[in-house]
């Protein structure tokens, strides 16, 4: 539940930015010079979620370089200590995580603005372990009292590999400084999984789907662009 | 270039409901009927000499020695299913026959004459093996054994464990017998 409403949040804010995107008014120059340099940020949700949520713990920094006119390199790192909790069963994830791969904007700015709406790809990888606190053993017959297991457990070593699908964008709301916020589509492409268990969360993944190897992800961040050339806007 | 504005939002918009209907839609959290957990024992009683003609023991009444509720009263079916504990390797039920009707609550109950009480000692090596994350885990009953506590009169003449190593909780509807009671 708590979920939904975070997503609920994060969808009114990317709402709120595509207004203030237009919003915006345009310095009328001709032949203006665009921006380019490394833009470094970090997330805002995961110390809210921190904050919020008891036994989640996260921190992601993140950083963009604009290559070559519409193209962006793009990376993030992270730790998160991720729960799960199921009616039989919880654990916890923890560990770090970090993602490569490239932004294409595909907003066409008016002279003085360097706002980014895009879509990009991402190489995830993460290093992790996956404690499982506590379980029921199922049983269908409820004749014997329910059979708790307590532990922790330690599961540690594990790592996975993903891919990414993100589009989101970036505004600026002060000179230099941004606001962003994107969605996140991810597939697995392997992973080391502990010894009788799965990996339930994956820092940087959120949680895994018994029968899928999809996940969901989101992020809203705060970032600042270090200008370091001029180039002209043809 | 507003065309292009509009794609993007397109994007963005889908790729929003994508993920809430992923969310929404993911039913995971619920053990299905389907999945293989944690099997009970599958007992079949015998006639002692014909051995081979099913028997069903009159009346019978089985309880777990050291548990207050009654698995079972005065059932009269020539098989049963009964659970085995998980958090242990062994466990000890009671299994008596011509066992008299449960007495009114705060009444004490009077066995009858015939009333034949005889103890069974199953143990075995329970093994947890991960299942997923709705039906968590299951245990496996490996190394079955069981055997009859002996008194003066038992009712029960012979037990053969016919299955050792119990790990389904079915076989394509058909419930597999693990031991024989012959009596």
């Amino acid at each position: 539940m708590k979920h939904k409403h975070i997503f609920i949040f994060t969808t009114s804010l990317l709402l709120l930015f595509t207004t203030l995107l237009q919003a915006q008014t345009a310095l009328d120059t001709v032949n203006y010079k665009e921006r380019y340099g490394l833009r470094v940020g970090v997330d805002l949700s995961k110390p809210l979620r921190t904050f919020l949520q008891e036994d989640y713990r996260g921190l992601e920094i993140m950083g963009d370089y604009r290559v070559y006119k519409n193209y962006y390199l793009a990376a993030e790192l992270g730790n998160e200590q991720l729960p799960f909790e199921a009616d039989n069963l919880r654990v916890t994830s923890n560990g770090s995580y970090f993602k490569i791969g490239a932004d294409y904007n595909a907003y066409d700015n008016w002279a003085g603005m360097e706002n980014i709406i895009f879509t990009g790809l991402r190489y995830g990888f993460a290093t992790f372990s996956q404690t499982l606190e506590e379980y029921d053993i199922y049983t269908r017959n409820r004749y014997f009292p329910t059979h708790t297991v307590e532990g922790p457990f330690e599961n540690s070593g594990l790592t996975a590999h993903w891919v990414e699908l993100v589009v989101g964008l970036k505004v600026e709301i002060l000179h230099n400084l941004y606001l962003g916020g994107n969605v996140q589509l991810k597939r697995m492409i392997t992973q080391t999984s502990p010894n009788n268990l799965d990996n339930l969360t994956i820092p940087g993944f959120n949680r895994t789907y018994d029968d899928s190897s999809i996940g969901v992800g989101y992020s809203y961040n705060i970032s600042y662009l270090i200008p370091l050339y001029r180039r002209e806007k043809n | 270039m507003p065309r292009k504005k509009i794609s993007i939002t397109g994007i963005c918009l889908l790729l929003i409901s994508l993920v809430i209907i992923s969310q929404g839609c993911q039913r995971d959290d619920i053990c299905p009927e389907s999945t293989s957990t944690t099997p009970v024992l599958n007992i079949a009683f015998f006639d002692v000499i014909e051995t081979d003609v099913p028997k069903s023991p009159i009346n019978l009444r089985v309880k777990a020695v050291d548990y207050d509720s009654i698995f079972v009263n005065r059932a009269n079916q020539s098989t049963i299913s009964i659970p085995l504990r998980t958090d242990v390797d062994i466990t000890r039920y009671e299994f008596t026959i011509n066992a008299p009707v449960l007495p009114a609550a705060g009444e004490e109950e009077v066995p009858l004459d015939n009333t034949n009480r005889d103890i069974i000692t199953f143990s075995y090596n329970a093994n947890r093996i991960y299942v997923n994350r709705a039906c968590s885990y299951k245990v496996n009953y490996m190394d079955l054994q069981a055997s009859l506590e002996a008194e003066e009169n038992n009712w029960v003449q012979l037990i053969e464990v016919l299955e050792n190593d119990i790990e389904v909780d079915f076989i394509e509807n058909e419930a597999q017998t693990h031991i024989h009671i012959y009596h």
